[in-house]
């Protein structure tokens, strides 16, 4: 029997800033990122006791708290606690996924002897955790990954929990099946028409029923109902040195004001690209499919993607595309917010280009990318992406301390 | 906070594995004494790695970043949402425009 604990840190960009600058301890405080526009990243929990949510527009966020006060944050922090995190991780097992920039899964089966027990390692991190960030973490253990944060969405925030295999059981029985890690609004909707409410109904469902409405994933949602899941952990050493676990390399940014005109989303469009296309040639990666996301000045948020002849990593091609797309779509209202995403990703070839201008292309963009590596991102860019203010955007949840996912 | 950018001259202490607190800074002719060093962390720049730190003087926030390869300190940031008092004038003036 396996036993995984997750160490998931509360309010993360929250209680760090709050950390950070004692004028704001014990404030409700929401982070933002650096455009006005932006919505709430994350919320103190003295902002969330008034309502404040993740994804929550500025403005709706002040109208539940009047006094919440807004702090832009800054990924430079949080990328540095998040790598220096691992290493406190890798002090109690060498077994070790870093799963998002705030949440990590620790297998520690083979090691909790060593510290006492599983709830006595979780103590231990829990206070090491605090001694050198300063910030809070719950910390959630039991036989497998989703029990493990079961155990720690439970125990929030400031939680310690341990969920033993016989536990599950009498534990899921009456809890909706969406509260479970995996299962979305959505799913948790179709399964209600299927008069399934509760995991411990899921549990029990007939397999074949689950199957000929969700095809494979069936059988999977029976396993989470009864508690039951044998995803392994992918510990970070596994993940480097290909494309493992990467789908898809993506920047999304809110613009600085709503726009219309295609022409002035351009060198937005293309400032996704680059950094898009810089990533994945960074981590010798190229992809086949292009998506262009677009956010309506009402939220309504869509996708539409491209696949491409042969697999890329060149700004260009990914802009071209982008660009195509943008053009076949019918706008209905102002945009908001502009992402590019690369999908479909693979690793790199190789080969030699049959004609020399696609070599010339692939020195180009070496050149730049070693210029922009030495001295910072976009001191050498496209000359259409220089007169806007570059902003960076707020950190991705899904930064991680290695893999092609450590990236701004 | 508010961005500030310029160079300052910084008393510092440079401890055993590698723990740097600065204890004091010179800022527009001021002499500003740590109090606290609420948070340390590293900033890169393309290959380049930035020790920044945040500090209270006990009534001011001040974001401070040392350069080991240029040996140079700088004062990132202040936070305005703290005593207006507590500012050096020439930041005042430089703020007010």
């Amino acid at each position: 029997m396996k036993t995984i604990l997750l160490a998931d840190m509360d309010a993360f960009f929250a209680s760090v800033e709050q950390r950070c600058n004692p004028a704001l301890r014990g404030k409700p405080i929401g982070v933002t990122g650096p455009a006005h526009r932006s919505v709430i990243t994350t919320a103190s929990y003295e902002a969330r006791r008034f309502g404040v949510k993740t994804g929550m527009s500025i403005r709706e966020a002040k109208a539940l708290c009047p006094q919440l006060i807004l702090v832009t944050g800054d990924n430079d922090k949080y990328t540095h606690i998040c790598t220096a995190l691992k290493e406190v991780y890798l002090s109690f097992t060498p077994v070790v996924e870093v799963y998002s920039i705030d949440e990590a899964f620790l297998d520690i089966t083979g090691s909790s002897h060593l510290f006492g027990g599983p709830i006595e390692t979780g103590r231990r991190l829990k206070a090491e955790i605090q001694r050198r960030f300063g910030i809070s973490a719950t910390i959630g253990i039991g036989p497998n990954r989703l029990l493990a944060k079961l155990a720690s969405d439970i125990s929030k925030p400031d939680g310690l929990r341990l969920i033993e295999a016989s536990e599950a059981g009498p534990l899921l029985k009456d809890l909706p099946p969406e509260k479970l890690w995996g299962i979305g609004a959505k799913t948790a909707e179709k399964l209600k028409r299927l008069g399934i409410r509760t995991c411990g109904e899921l549990g029990s469902a007939p397999a074949g029923l689950l199957r000929s409405c969700f095809g494979v994933m069936g059988e999977r949602l029976r396993a989470l109902g009864m508690g039951v899941d044998s995803t392994p952990l992918h510990a970070d050493q596994e993940e480097e040195g290909g494309p493992g676990g990467t789908k898809s390399i993506g920047h999304s940014t809110t613009l600085p004001h709503d726009l219309f005109r295609r022409s002035e989303m351009a060198h937005w469009i293309l400032r996704l690209s680059e950094k898009v296309g810089s990533r994945a040639r960074r981590h010798g990666l190229t992809g086949r499919t292009v998506t262009l996301i677009m956010r309506y000045r009402s939220f309504e948020t869509f996708e539409r993607r491209r696949g491409l002849g042969a697999a890329t990593n060149d700004t260009h091609t990914i802009f071209r595309t982008a660009m195509d797309i943008l053009s076949s779509t019918r706008l209905k209202e102002p945009v908001r917010l502009l992402g590019v995403t690369l999908c479909g990703i693979e690793q790199a070839d190789t080969q030699l280009a049959l004609f020399g201008g696609e070599d010339r292309r692939a020195g180009l963009l070496r050149v730049m990318d070693m210029l922009n590596m030495k001295y910072g991102p976009s001191t050498l860019t496209w000359a259409a992406c220089k007169g806007e203010s570059p902003h960076r955007g707020i950190i991705s949840p899904a930064w991680r301390p290695s893999g092609a996912h450590r990236s701004l | 906070m508010t961005t500030v950018d310029e160079p300052v001259t910084v008393v510092a202490s440079f401890g055993g594995g590698g723990r740097i607190s600065p204890l004091k800074f010179r800022w527009s002719g001021r002499v500003i004494p740590v109090r606290e060093v609420t948070y340390r962390w590293t900033r890169h720049v393309g290959g380049r790695r930035l020790y920044c730190f945040s500090i209270s003087d006990g009534t001011t926030l001040y974001s401070l970043s040392f350069d080991p390869e240029g040996l140079s300190w700088r004062l990132q940031a202040v936070d305005t949402g703290l005593h207006e008092s507590a500012r050096p004038r020439a930041y005042t003036h430089a703020s007010g425009r």
